[in-house]
């Protein structure tokens, strides 16, 4: 379970709603599902860290 | 036309029109080698030649004359058709015709004014093809009579033509060796192509879970394979959402969105 990756959706979620979430997973490549069964890996974070800050400036936010 | 066909005719087209361009240059290239060829070692050749014969000239004699003219034509008979020498007033001396004079002959210009040291007069008849290269035969600055050297216009066809064959052949080895070139990186570039066309026909079918080919080239394939990679991420995230708590929230999204929801509605359900 990557609990990590998930938090990210749900901040993506609160964020900007199902746009966000899709924006998201358009950014990272990895599905909300992927996310939720793939490791918490030191690499798979950073990409969702600077996924999360492209997000943030695309929505204004 | 499949995009394969589109490349490989267009590499064999280029490689055609380039092949035909060089055989017309090269041709062009050897008709004027041969000019230079003519006018530069033959008339070296017939100068020094009238140096040579220019006792027999002066004191008209006609056999030592012939015997060198023949002596001559033997050494290099596969590029000289004739010898021939004349007086001052254009009267044959010598030559090395075992018949009689062709006609074409007859009228060459033998007169060498002041100033003019050469004349290179092309003969192109049915019985005979030559470049006539006449030099003056001079006792000190008089012109006493004029020696003809007639070269094969054969010969030199036959150089051209040689050189024109190993160009076709080179041409069409490298048309041939293009076209594999291009087959194979048509491949290369195609084959990704049809995985990917595979994986977006798999999409419209509604199958979101398809995989996405791993392509490794830095390329705008690998920037496609990578977009429609994210597109898989954000419908398979769509349709988790929708099944789950936050459906409501559908209505507010972009309008693929709403076609996606439309067309994998069932799965939705």
């Amino acid at each position: 379970m990557a609990a990590k990756l998930s938090e990210f959706y749900e901040q993506a979620k609160a964020l900007g709603g199902v746009q966000a979430v899709m924006k998201l997973a358009m950014i990272t490549k990895i599905s909300s599902q992927a996310a939720a069964s793939s490791p918490d890996s030191a690499e798979n974070v950073k990409t969702f860290t600077e996924a999360f800050a492209r997000l943030r400036q695309q929505l204004g936010k | 036309m499949k995009l394969s066909q589109k490349f490989t005719l267009a590499f064999l087209v280029v490689i055609v029109l380039f092949g035909g361009v060089s055989i017309v240059a090269t041709s062009r290239l050897l008709d004027s080698r041969m000019r230079q060829e003519v006018s530069t070692s033959e008339v070296l050749f017939a100068r020094s030649l009238a140096t040579r014969i220019f006792r027999y000239v002066r004191d008209r004699e006609p056999i030592p004359m012939t015997d060198l003219l023949f002596d001559e034509q033997q050494l290099r008979s596969e590029k000289i058709e004739y010898l021939l020498v004349t007086g001052a007033d254009g009267q044959v001396l010598a030559h090395t015709f075992l018949a009689p004079i062709p006609k074409e002959l007859r009228n060459l210009d033998h007169h060498f004014g002041a100033g003019l040291k050469q004349r290179i007069q092309t003969i192109d008849s049915s019985s005979l093809y030559v470049f006539d290269v006449a030099v003056p035969v001079l006792e000190g600055i008089a012109p006493i009579g004029a020696i003809h050297i007639g070269l094969k216009g054969a010969y030199l066809e036959s150089i051209k033509q040689d050189v024109t064959r190993v160009t076709v052949v080179a041409t069409l080895a490298i048309a041939i060796f293009a076209g594999l070139i291009a087959l194979f990186m048509t491949l290369l570039i195609v084959r990704p192509l049809r995985l990917l066309t595979q994986v977006a026909n798999e999409l419209s079918n509604g199958n979101i879970d398809v995989s996405v080919p791993d392509i490794r080239t830095k390329d705008e394939i690998r920037d496609l394979s990578e977009a429609i990679r994210g597109v898989i991420a954000a419908l398979t995230t769509l349709l988790g959402e929708c099944a789950g708590p936050a459906a409501p929230v559908i209505s507010s999204g972009a309008s693929i969105v709403t076609r996606t929801v439309h067309a994998s509605g069932s799965e939705v359900q």
